[in-house]
């Protein structure tokens, strides 16, 4: 582990977790299947890549910052599981040919993988596991291979930078290391449980009888502590921005719920009683935002049977029983409101993120198109440049304000729901708790209809994405929309260098660039609307919408070309006709001046000519 | 000329599209919690609990408020 001080004060701490190989999901596959599931991953991979190369670009601006150096680290990692992953399924179904060539695909991630490590090593003398050269060679040969080591990090804020940490603070999104910092966050507080169900187990097992049965109970009480713990991560990690932790988190859930259905087994089969199974689609459900039910409570009485309960014994173990059952249908009920109430918030938190980067994504996909100008002044385009920098950091910044100012609201409008006004001790009157009662109706009731808004607003703002990845999508649309740029501008050089040469003055010729340049901002938009009418999964208003934008872009580009010929035509037109002119004007002054010359002889030698014919 | 038609991908229809429903829900969004701020006023008056009733900025003004002039 090593703990680097930065330079602002603050703190970060990383480790490496080494991991086992789990390659049981993707072995077993005939050749279609792995053509299919290789199809898949090289999708995958690509959108990986573009991550890495984000980070890269990050990297480039600010390379003393060690968490990106982990990030980078982090993204090698993801690429090199997902080609150890084809590689395996690849040897698996013997086809060499493809294993050789993912092999000749994963050697330069390894050797960037060890350069980042040794980067690392440089700037904070920490040590982090190297890649193994022969993992790609081990999987050849079928061999255990060396599965790069989970990164994980924690940053702590300077001293300055603390919060008196009064309130839970929910995150909209989360990146990587964010999400990293919330699951070390959970298990160190889930560590204690796991410790007590290991040992609960060990003791089932050497145990019988009604000891037995009480045990299982036990387990199950602290596995469904497990499980509400992991139902918290699966629902955080949609919220990361890496895809692979929701996969981790519904794999850690699925394995605690299928411990739980072994217990509810086992306890059935010794006590002939029916429990309720956890359900095994709740991963899936939790995920995807799903209505899922929850675990009840497990609560029991033990009757002493040995000794033989009199009839008030059995009286009191009822109604032990009704208050138990009644207090867990209300514990159940609490759990519930207070996992849709944290949903709800959390979405709400979410909207305004995706605002502001709906906002941002707009000034972005000018900045970059500002690159390709014809005619502008490099300077005036740096500035442009610069303010639109300004305008994406005054959005970041009043976002980051929104989101503390919204969840202080949220925790009072959600105060007002939390408060049963049966009990709560401020409402003494019975009116009063009825106008309680029906304020925090009115207030239930108000709440859904904004969650509502914002599941529609959420649709806006991320498109058509499902898993909130709207960074790499964006950049997706900016790559697309440059590409379409460079080429417009490869293509239009000769035609810029023409205008240049025209005999016009440098507010016409800009005039002409201004037209050049509407033309690229169509050229560019074009090709981003035909890839995504092309690849999207589109509602159908959304189609047509994009379809009569195409139409419109091409219309534009068209009376573009049409504009800027015209111009130069008539500027060369003018052209001509001042050189025309000029003919004419030299023509009329050579005249004047043989007429002039002709004049001035006649008046000088006029008397002596008039003399000599003797007139 | 195309003098008047901009080309920008924030002026094609599907953006512009998107925001004025994205501006419709948000002031939507702004009544509902304006609604909300009312009951609080209530809520607090009724329990006591000033705090849940004390708001810095009005509804509106605040940087968590939609604002479509923004």
């Amino acid at each position: 582990m090593a703990k680097d001080k930065y330079r602002d004060g603050r703190y970060a701490e990383a480790r490496d977790t080494a991991e086992v190989t789990d390659d049981a999901e993707v072995v077993g596959m005939d050749r279609r299947e792995l053509i299919k599931y290789l199809t898949e991953s090289n999708k995958k991979l690509a959108r990986q890549e573009r991550q890495l190369a984000a980070l890269a670009e990050q990297r480039r601006s600010e390379p003393d910052k060690i968490e990106l150096i982990i990030d980078c680290l982090s993204a090698e990692k993801r690429i090199v599981d997902e080609l150890s992953d084809n590689m395996v399924a690849t040897v698996d179904t013997g086809d060499m040919r493809i294993a050789n060539e993912i092999k000749t695909r994963m050697m330069p991630h390894l050797k960037r993988y060890n350069s980042l490590v040794e980067e690392y090593r440089a700037k904070t003398g920490g040590a982090l596991t190297p890649a193994s050269y022969s993992i790609p060679d081990d999987i050849i040969a079928k061999r255990e291979y060396a599965v790069l080591p989970l990164l994980t990090y924690t940053t702590q804020p300077a001293d300055d930078e603390y919060d008196d940490g009064s309130s839970t603070h929910s995150v909209a999104i989360m990146s990587a290391k964010e999400f990293a910092k919330y699951t070390a966050e959970s298990e160190r507080a889930m560590a204690p449980v796991r410790s007590k169900l290991e040992n609960t187990v060990k003791k089932m097992s050497a145990s019988d009888g009604q000891e037995k049965a009480i045990l299982i109970l036990t387990a199950l009480s602290l596995e469904k502590q497990l499980i509400d713990s992991d139902i918290e991560l699966v629902g955080a990690s949609v919220k990361s921005t890496s895809p692979r932790d929701v996969q981790d988190a519904k794999r850690r859930l699925n394995a605690d719920a299928k411990e739980y259905n072994s217990l509810v087994d086992e306890y059935e089969k010794l006590t002939g009683g029916k429990l309720t199974r956890a359900s095994e689609t709740l991963a899936q459900d939790v995920a995807a935002g799903r209505e899922y039910d929850l675990l009840p409570t497990i609560s029991y009485t033990v009757n002493d049977t040995a000794n033989g309960d009199t009839e008030e014994e059995k009286y009191k173990n009822a109604k032990k029983n009704i208050q138990n059952a009644a207090d867990n249908e209300k514990k159940v009920a609490l759990t519930a409101l207070e996992a849709k109430i944290n949903e709800q918030a959390n979405k709400d938190l979410s909207v305004l993120t995706k605002h502001a980067d709906f906002k941002v994504s707009m000034l972005e996909s000018e900045r970059d198109i500002a690159r390709y100008r014809f005619g502008m002044a490099p300077k005036a385009s740096k500035k442009r440049k610069k303010e639109i920098e300004k305008e994406i950091a005054a959005i970041k910044r009043t976002h980051r304000e929104a989101l503390r100012y919204e969840e202080s609201d949220n925790k009072r409008y959600y105060a007002v729901v939390k408060n049963d006004p049966d009990t709560m001790k401020v409402a003494k009157k019975r009116a009063d708790r009825d106008k309680i009662a029906s304020l925090r109706g009115r207030m239930i009731a108000l709440l859904n209809q904004r969650d509502e808004i914002n599941g529609k607003l959420m649709s806006i703002y991320t498109g058509s994405e499902i898993n909130n990845d709207g960074s790499s999508v964006n950049q997706a649309w900016r790559r697309i929309k440059n590409e379409a740029a460079e080429r417009a501008v490869k293509k239009d050089k000769k035609l810029a260098k023409k205008v240049a040469r025209l005999p016009a003055t440098p507010a016409e010729k800009q005039s002409i660039y201004n037209i050049m340049n509407k033309k690229l901002d169509a050229v560019s938009t074009l090709a981003l609307c035909e890839h995504r009418l092309r690849k999207e999964k589109l509602s159908r208003a959304e189609a047509r919408e994009l379809r009569e934008d195409i139409a419109r872009q091409r219309k534009i580009m068209k009376q573009c070309d049409s504009d800027v010929n015209w111009r130069a035509e008539q500027i060369k037109k003018r052209g001509a006709k001042k050189g025309g002119a000029g003919w004419v004007v030299g023509f009329i002054v050579i005249l004047l001046l043989v007429l002039g010359a002709g004049a001035a002889f006649l008046w000088f030698f006029g008397q002596d000519l008039l003399s000599g014919l003797g007139l | 000329m195309a003098k008047n038609k901009s080309a920008r991908l924030a002026d094609t229809k599907v953006v512009k599209g998107r925001s004025s429903r994205a501006e419709e829900l948000e002031l939507e969004r702004l009544e509902i919690k304006r609604e909300m701020e009312k009951i609080m006023a209530q809520y607090a008056k009724i329990t006591g609990l000033s705090e849940l009733g004390s708001r810095r900025y009005k509804v509106g003004k605040a940087p968590n408020d939609y604002r479509s002039e923004e």
